[in-house]
């Protein structure tokens, strides 16, 4: 829809000022040479802010008028061997949805932000306590009592200022969650209850967005990706039937660890559907075993 | 089997013969599985109920419910 709107009324007067971005983004980029030898154009910290400090445009919008040019934001350059300057390119346009700000939620946003997916959208209602400090990454012992998405908007802006976060300081429910994920393109479960994770799933297939499941309990974590048509946690937990609020993780608690695998799987998926690539992880449970370093895959029923 | 359950067979992945008829509980009891709050059982990627009967070729999974963040 964005993009329908910014082609149809994209005046002639922001197409020159594109091309004065473009030819001011030529004038400051400089010269670096990655480790391979090779040499490339690329753009500084610093660079980017004075563009978009001249042009009054955000950080993002410059870097993807650089990539768009062939010039490399260097703070990217380690990402593009890899996913490419289309890719990183797609990653910037890209919004993803991050419900929970804690063990899962800390580490995705981090990941998120260093991939450079250029907006999120943050949900958490909870302030950090100290039994937290084990595992949550945005979580230190100067923060304790206060607001976890404050955190993580905080966060972001020291590792990647040209994300655009928003932050909502609530609890995901069945009356607010359409407002935290229309207009984004992936949503991920980082919550920490089975019966808010059944609303959510409900809302992304409603609203045609893809959903990116995760969940830990002791050395034990899981993922799956949940397209709108998938059957997802509904071949797990029926409505009709008592959804236990919580799993074992209330006897086992987390150590730091699981969170941490299971949140790079989802933030691979997260890529994987943005850029188009690979095969997401879908109707199957991946069942991560950390201890054993074993990962098991449990096939799921389709049919409803 | 995963997680927990993994003690209570050498392998994870296993063939056990058992009666026809025989339901998830009584599978569970040859394998000396105690019943737990949290625990579900996938037959043919199906989730099912303790008392579901369990037929030749069947596929069962058994695992913990996870909802930690």
């Amino acid at each position: 829809m964005n993009r329908i709107l910014n082609s149809r009324f994209k005046p002639i007067v922001v197409n020159n000022m594109n091309k004065d971005i473009r030819k001011r983004i030529n004038e400051l980029k400089r010269k670096e040479e990655a480790p391979s030898g090779e040499v490339y154009q690329g753009l500084s910290l610093q660079v980017i802010e004075t563009i978009a400090r001249e042009f009054q445009i955000s950080k993002r919008e410059v870097e993807i008028a650089a990539l768009e040019n062939e010039v490399i934001p260097i703070k990217y350059h380690r990402n593009i061997g890899t996913i490419g300057i289309p890719g990183q390119r797609k990653l910037l346009k890209a919004k993803v949805a991050v419900i929970g700000a804690g063990g899962l939620g800390g580490s995705v946003i981090e990941l998120l932000a260093r991939m450079g997916v250029g907006r999120m959208v943050v949900v958490d209602g909870d302030t950090f306590a100290e039994d937290n400090l084990n595992r949550q990454l945005l979580c230190t012992e100067k923060n304790i009592r206060k607001s976890k998405v404050t955190a993580a908007v905080g966060r972001v802006g020291e590792i990647n200022s040209a994300v655009e976060v928003t932050s909502h300081q609530a609890f995901l429910g069945a009356e607010n969650v359409d407002s935290f994920i229309t207009g984004c393109d992936v949503v991920i479960d980082a919550l920490d209850n089975i019966p808010v994770r059944l609303i959510l799933q409900e809302a992304a297939r409603r609203l045609n967005l893809p959903l990116v499941h995760g969940a830990v309990a002791g050395f034990i974590g899981e993922l799956m990706t949940i397209f709108p048509g998938d059957r997802g946690l509904g071949a797990l937990f029926k409505p009709d039937q008592d959804i236990p609020p919580t799993g074992i993780e209330t006897e086992i608690g987390t150590p730091t660890i699981t969170p941490t695998f299971i949140a790079a799987g989802q933030v691979m998926e997260a890529v994987k559907i943005i850029l188009r690539r690979g095969k997401p992880i879908r109707n199957r449970l991946r069942y991560f075993e950390v201890e054993e370093g074993k990962i098991s895959e449990i096939s799921l029923s389709t049919q409803p | 089997m995963y997680g927990i359950f993994r003690k209570y067979a050498k392998e994870n992945k296993f063939k056990v013969e058992i009666d026809p008829g025989t339901s998830v509980e009584g599978l569970m009891r040859k394998l000396k599985i105690p019943k737990m709050i949290y625990m579900m059982v996938l037959v043919n990627q199906l989730k099912v109920q303790f008392d579901h009967p369990l037929s030749p070729g069947d596929e069962v999974h058994i695992f913990q419910p996870i909802g930690g963040g």
